[in-house]
């Protein structure tokens, strides 16, 4: 065995706490080291083509590059071994930055445990073979599921775009909760012209399926290659997609579940979607009295919603301009907690409101009582400090969006992760919004969280654009990470296949063994670590690797 | 439809923040040639500014920094730092876009980021990165984690003067670059700066001839800069004991260096940092040569050239004095026992003047003077002393006799002060201490009595035609002779050297002593045998020898790698500023005298050999140092000090901004924003109170890349009482700005759970609005906060003041109706979000609307699409939006882009 060890400088980075020259001149002693140096920085052009030239000149076969992190240059390296004809595979990284120079100040110490890191990753590379990363085509073509303005957005790029693109909505029409908005704010239009402009422009185009009343009833597969079984209402329909788009959007809060708020038991009490809808039938007198009710079903860890619906404080404000430009001499009071005007135009269309006589009183309401001659709010006002009782013709619940009621079912579907608030969890919450852990399945809208219209269509669009990208390429390498059965020690007590979360393992009924669908397997190592026979390992990761590796920490140097 | 034949096309994002970052991202992921124009020096925009993320307190850095490095990795994008587009003309579908690119003037394939260039920039400016809170250099990466990780030079005008300074001084002093550090009181940066070319800073602090003044540019205007005179002060600042040794990394090589001069321990200096093994050999019993045997004592103090000697034996050099070579060692024998020589034996000898009565008693030549009274053997001059001569040597003797008690010296001199070698300040000094010269005059004759001398026989002189030096010859006036009765006579004529020593390993110095070289490189005709200083020269000055003995160290070293000895690139003579230039600087810098070197009182300083000049005060100097033109200008001095370090060759002042012309087939603008600035809120006290801060500025004070290392400090000291006031600048007709900026209510929370973590029993309170949590865990964020003790009053304050210790707020909590005043150490102000500077102008040569506070006009329903057909907008560039929301909208331009080009 030949390996070489390079130890970067980082500038002054390493150099700086880690006495790298002590590091480059300890490992030249230790068996298997043809070649351990030093240099200032092994990522640059030179530092590449050091390790280039000792590959070729000493024919190294292992190489450790000790560094940054492994997930920086990570590709570059890798492609350093290819050039010189050695499999990227046989590379090992070892983080002596972040793990070393950065923690402390102490040469001695960071020198130490430097050259422990080292050691492990030469104990440990010892094991390593070479890998193939293995290529597997791609289908063009993508799983919309959800019709309202998340999906419709996703699925007119990825359509444009030339994908073949079956759409899912399993309402009879599409649109999702846009479409019954009388007044789509801030855009002043019409909610079912928006959608059905929408929709228009998806059936133009000719590689687009779209099913309605239909649901998902199956999925499986791999990334490139997924399985789709929908039940349509013609019958159930196979598909096969590269990858999916899960727009399912949200359920409105029911206020039902909030018994204090008597919704459901007199018909003066309604939500600000019924008074959407309905406004025009609303027998109100002449000069009404209207009460709007923030946070209906948010910020309100009694019934398991503490967090905030982002969108029913601006629904508050619409419904009390509505009732001012209607009712001029009406009286209409808003009790809020905090008023969250946050989006473009929020807090200007807030103040217009406060402008047109809408009293906003911030409180706590504690019960709704209806009697003959009105509803009575009883509450406190959190200014003043004072409890008050007030009587109403109308009361308006500005109710919050709860996860989709289908969100379990299609997590599991999907094989995707919930939040503790059952709305679909993305991969990172800042940066990778649409992404989840299963590659090629992505999330748009408000199924992962409350949005408004204009942040539904923001995320339909560039989630489907990162979909694109996948799919584009037509191809995609399949890491080499994957689990393998020894058939001889595979008991066929099928624990593997329950604890796969990427459906990879197949059961042979008639060898009464299993085996790993390579193209599906994800590297999670779920398998290997429940195996009672050990008869299952991961291919990069066996046993004795990870014994040595462990023992270069410990042994006695 | 042509399939992918969106492959082809190329498309601009305008702004490297995550916005442009994300845009730039999807658009390359499905292979469209992206160029990403940055308007500063590296991509990552404001969100690499902040320390940590809401509501998940993620490192900022450690979240965006892997994309900021996918982006640069990334083959089909085209990174442009320092760019902005400056017009936009629809071809086609497409645009064609003019591009200013500013020059770094660095070679981004050479730089490699490693941060010397910056160490050594005596430049100290405000870092835009940590909001101007923290110092960064005129040579600066901006923070270690920039893309591209390439240095910049912020070099803002020319030099206004020529800098001549440095190119007369024989070891190129980075003189501008010293000044600079002075005149702004970083002294011991400036010791270190003058330290870094010279082994003998407070030697040539001291008694340098300074040519450096003599061209000073300055001096054409009214007077030349003390250069010499600070070189002192700074000296004066730091104790060279204190000195740390660098790393050295040893070579086994072995030089002997002959003579412990200034030339062969500068030669030793050098040559013990580059890890050779020197020993330097010389007769006297203590080294220093001349500086320690010539100079007088009230010049040089003999401890402050210990001191120096001392640091280059801390260095790892051995000095073994009292070992005359030739005499007992053979130099053949230590060619045989070294790898390398340098011969600087100096000029030790003095010459005789060749009258009659030489002999006499009491007649001395100056060295040997010089020598005993420097070696504290007690030395007699008469009553009467004539010292011949009129260098400083001379000069010298006279003004040491003076201090021995004679009660009369005359200096005799055969041509006219104009001619005199010595130095300006030495003459003068001379006749302030009573010293009187007599010109043209020259002794033909020395008479005594017994042996001992009585007096001198003397004839006038003329002058007459200029010699080779140039100066006008003496010649003698016929005619009789005239007689000075004096009983010493000191003789100061010049020196020789003495080589004989040499002719053992096969050398023949020229016919008056002198080792022939090399001049450049110090070499002599003999492999591995080099030489330099007074030894070649015949008598000069110090810093000569020291630059003698720094060029052979260089050829030495190359030698013993086995490299051409090659010399080092030559330096322009010094220049003078034209007359043009001259009166345009008299225009911008009006005039101001020199300071004047504070010096002891004549009756005082002829008593003894106590050093003459006292030395200015860190008020003197700094005034006299800022009257450096190079230091009047901000941004780059171009003293070249980056250049000396910069391993790679990097840096290059000749590269000139650009203007490139593209052509694009769509655009996304992701133009981030800027914050509010607080000033105008004289309530608040922002600028004017200590302790009040913006909320960005708290960012950088408690990030580990800002100017604090992390620790949140104010004046030095923890504080433990805050209070952060939000809608500073937003939700505020007063300020312009109705709208809500939809980030500040998250990053106050955010700044409390920073200070709860690491500050013990913090007192914070919060004065809001609404608390608009609205965002996917924030609400739950805020409520954490409040349960780990921030109170939160609603209400804005009236005013801030100074409280007696640290700041008072007044304000009135709405909910409970009354008035509090309480007492903080910091306010911070949540200011709120602005359009980007310079988004009119980005607007305008784009034909953008723009609503109406100035952020691009989108529409929500489409909402990256502008007014523009082809032209894409993101992120903050269209109005307030937090992380996730940006990077949405940058998913959003970029699938809208993708459409566009796709057609």
């Amino acid at each position: 065995m030949k390996t070489g060890i390079f130890i970067c400088h980082c500038g002054h980075n390493i150099k700086h706490t880690v006495d790298v020259k002590k590091l480059s001149e300890y490992f030249k002693k230790i068996p298997n080291v043809t070649v351990s140096k030093d240099y200032v920085f092994v990522c640059s052009e030179p530092g590449q083509d050091m390790i280039k030239d000792a590959i070729e000149k000493e024919g190294l076969d292992r190489v450790i590059i000790a560094s940054c992190t492994p997930s920086l240059h990570g590709p570059m390296f890798k492609d350093v071994l290819r050039k010189s004809n050695l499999n990227p595979f046989l590379l090992r990284r070892v983080s002596i930055r972040e793990h070393c120079a950065w923690v402390g100040n102490d040469v001695e110490a960071n020198t130490e445990k430097a050259k422990r890191l080292i050691l492990a990753g030469l104990y440990s590379s010892a094991h390593y073979v070479p890998l193939e990363e293995k290529i597997v085509d791609v289908q063009k073509s993508a799983l919309v599921v959800g019709g309202g303005v998340s999906g419709l957005s996703a699925a007119i790029f990825l359509s444009k775009m030339g994908m073949h693109v079956y759409l899912v909505e399993k309402e009879a029409a599409l649109g999702g909760h846009v479409r019954i908005l009388k007044d789509v704010w801030p855009a002043g239009r019409d909610g079912k012209g928006i959608v059905e402009e929408m929709a228009g422009e998806l059936e133009k185009q000719e590689n687009v399926e779209i099913f309605t009343s239909t649901t998902i009833t199956n999925f499986e597969g791999f990334f490139g290659n997924y399985e789709a079984t929908l039940k349509t209402p013609e019958g159930e329909k196979r598909l096969t997609v590269g990858g999916a788009v899960l727009a399912i959007g949200f359920s409105p809060f029911d206020p039902g579940i909030k018994p204090e708020l008597q919704y459901g038991k007199d018909k003066r009490i309604i939500t600000t979607l019924e008074f959407e809808n309905n406004s025009d039938t609303l027998r109100l007198p002449e000069k009404p009295r209207v009460a709007i009710l923030h946070c209906v079903g948010s910020r309100d860890e009694q019934i398991g919603k503490p967090y905030c619906s982002r969108v029913c404080c601006v629904n508050a404000l619409r419904v009390g301009n509505a009732l001012k430009d209607k009712h001029k001499e009406s009286y209409v009071e808003s009790f809020y907690m905090d008023v969250r005007a946050h989006p473009k135009g929020g807090e200007e269309f807030f103040e217009d409101t406060q402008e047109k006589g809408v009293l906003f009183t911030r409180a706590n309401v504690g019960e709704i009582i209806p009697t003959p001659s009105g509803v009575v709010i009883r509450g406190e006002d959190t200014l003043f400090g004072e409890t008050f009782e007030r009587e109403f013709d109308l009361v308006v619940l500005s109710i919050g969006m709860s996860s989709p009621k289908d969100c379990k079912l299609i997590a599991n579907t999907f094989k995707i992760a919930l939040d503790k608030d059952n709305f679909f969890m993305e991969a990172h919450i800042k940066l990778r919004p649409f992404d989840t852990a299963v590659k090629g399945i992505f999330i748009a809208g408000s199924c992962s969280g409350p949005k408004d219209v204009e942040e539904s269509i923001n995320h339909g669009r560039a989630s489907a654009v990162k979909l694109f990208g996948l799919l584009n390429l037509g191809y995609t390498y399949v890491e080499p990470f994957i689990s393998y059965v020894d058939p001889k020690r595979c008991s066929g007590c099928r624990m593997c296949e329950h604890a796969c979360f990427s459906n990879a393992i197949k059961y042979d009924e008639e060898k009464r063994v299993v085996h790993v669908e390579e193209a599906a397997c994800m590297g999670c190592g779920l398998c290997n670590a429940t195996c009672p026979s050990s008869a299952i390992s991961l291919r990069g990761y066996i046993d004795p690797m990870i014994d040595d590796e462990i023992s270069g920490f410990t042994e006695a140097i | 439809m042509n399939e992918n034949s969106f492959q082809e096309k190329n498309v601009l994002v305008v702004g490297g923040g995550i916005g442009g970052i994300t845009a730039a991202l999807e658009l390359a992921s499905c292979g469209v040639k992206v160029t990403m124009l940055e308007e500063g020096p590296s991509i990552g925009g404001r969100m690499i500014q902040l320390d940590k993320t809401f509501p998940t307190l993620d490192c900022a850095t450690c979240v965006l920094s892997p994309k900021m490095v996918e982006v640069s990795l990334e083959k089909n994008i085209e990174i442009l730092s320092w760019s902005k587009p400056l017009a936009v003309k629809k071809k086609g579908k497409g645009f064609q876009v003019t591009i200013f690119k500013k020059t770094r003037y660095i070679d981004t394939k050479k730089c490699t980021a490693c941060g010397s260039c910056s160490t050594g920039c005596p430049v100290v400016m405000k870092s835009e990165f940590n909001m101007n809170t923290g110092p960064r250099k005129a040579v600066y990466i901006p923070f270690p984690q920039a893309i591209p990780n390439k240095a910049s030079i912020d070099k803002r005008e020319d030099r206004p003067c020529k800098a001549a300074c440095v190119d007369a001084c024989p070891i190129h002093t980075n003189v501008l670059g010293y000044l600079k550090h002075i005149s702004e009181g970083r002294f011991k940066d400036a010791y270190m700066l003058i330290r870094a070319t010279n082994p003998f800073p407070s030697v040539c602090g001291r008694v340098c001839y300074a040519p450096c003044e003599g061209v000073c540019n300055r001096g054409q205007l009214d007077d030349p800069l003390a250069i010499r005179d600070l070189k002192r002060f700074a000296v004066d600042q730091f104790d060279v004991n204190s000195l740390e040794i660098p790393q050295i990394t040893r070579t086994e090589k072995k030089v002997a260096v002959i003579g412990a001069g200034p030339a062969g321990l500068s030669c030793a200096h050098d040559l013990a940092i580059e890890g050779h093994d020197v020993t330097v050999f010389d007769a006297l019993p203590e080294p220093g040569g001349m500086l320690r045997y010539a100079i007088p004592e009230y010049r040089l103090p003999k401890e402050e050239l210990r001191k120096e000697i001392g640091y280059i034996e801390r260095l790892g050099v051995r000095i073994q004095c009292g070992t005359e070579i030739g005499k007992d060692i053979d130099l053949a024998t230590i060619k045989n026992d070294f790898d390398a020589i340098f011969i600087a034996t100096g000029a030790p000898k003095g010459l005789p003047l060749g009258v009659e009565g030489e002999d006499l008693s009491g007649v001395i030549d100056g060295i040997r003077f010089l020598r005993a009274v420097n070696s504290g053997e007690k030395v007699k001059t008469g009553k009467d002393v004539a010292v011949i001569g009129g260098g400083n040597t001379a000069v010298d003797c006279a003004r040491t006799a003076k201090r021995l008690g004679s009660e009369s010296v005359k200096l005799i001199y055969r041509r006219t002060r104009d001619e005199m070698p010595a130095a300006h300040e030495e003459i003068e000094a001379l006749l302030q201490e009573g010293i009187e010269i007599q010109f043209l005059t020259t002794p033909i004759r020395f008479y005594g009595e017994g042996g001992s001398l009585s007096g001198m026989e003397c004839i006038r002189m003329e002058l007459g035609e200029p010699d080779a030096s140039g100066r006008r010859r003496p010649v003698p006036i016929k005619g009789p002779g005239f007689s000075i009765p004096v009983d010493s006579v000191i003789t100061a004529l010049g020196q020789a050297t003495q080589t004989a020593f040499t002719e053992a390993i096969g050398m023949s110095p020229a016919k008056n002593g002198t080792i022939e070289i090399d001049p450049l490189t110090g070499a002599t005709g003999i492999e591995g045998v080099f030489a330099g200083g007074d030894v070649h020269t015949g008598p000069a000055y110090v810093v000569d020898a020291i630059a003698a003995g720094q060029r052979a160290a260089r050829s030495i070293t190359l030698y013993l790698k086995g490299e051409e000895i090659k010399p080092a690139n030559a330096r322009k003579a010094p220049e003078k500023l034209s007359e043009t230039e001259v009166a345009e600087l008299m225009k911008r810098y009006p005039s101001l005298e020199r300071i004047p070197m504070p010096e002891k009182k004549v009756e005082e300083r002829v008593t003894n050999f106590g050093e003459v000049a006292i030395g200015y005060s860190p008020e003197q100097a700094r005034a006299e140092a800022s009257r450096c033109l190079a230091g009047r200008i901000e941004g780059c001095i171009q003293c070249g000090e980056c250049e000396r370090l910069c391993e790679v060759g990097a840096i290059d002042h000749t590269m000139r901004d650009e203007i490139v012309d593209l052509e694009f087939d769509s655009i996304v603008l992701a133009p981030g924003f800027d914050l509010y600035d607080p000033t105008e809120k004289r309530e608040y006290g922002y600028g004017t109170l200590e302790g009040v801060i913006t909320g960005m500025e708290f960012e950088r004070l408690s990030s580990v890349t800002g100017p604090t290392g992390g620790d949140i400090l104010l004046k030095g000291k923890v504080p433990k009482r805050f209070y952060f006031i939000q809608c500073v600048g937003s939700r505020d007709r007063q300020s312009g700005a109705r709208y809500c900026s939809r980030v500040c209510c998250m990053y106050t929370a955010k700044h409390i759970n920073i200070i709860l973590d690491r500050i013990k029993e913090p007192e914070i309170y919060v004065s809001y609005i609404d608390v608009r949590a609205y965002g996917k865990g924030y609400e739950e964020f805020y409520k954490t906060t409040q349960e780990r003790g921030a109170i939160y009053i609603r209400g804005v304050p009236g005013e801030i003041t100074k409280a007696e210790s640290g700041l008072l707020v007044r304000v009135e909590d709405m909910l409970s109706g009354e008035i509090r005043e309480i007492q903080v150490d910091m306010v911070i102000l949540a200011t709120g979000v602005r359009p980007r500077k310079g988004i009119e102008e980005l607007c305008s040569i784009m034909s953008l609307e723009r609503d109406e506070y100035g952020f691009i006009r989108a529409d929500s329903i489409n909402p990256s699409r502008t007014n523009v057909e082809g032209i894409f907008v993101c992120g903050m560039g269209c109005g307030p939006k937090d992380i996730p929301d940006t990077v949405a909208s940058g998913g959003e331009a970029a699938a809208r882009c993708m459409e566009y080009i796709n057609q």
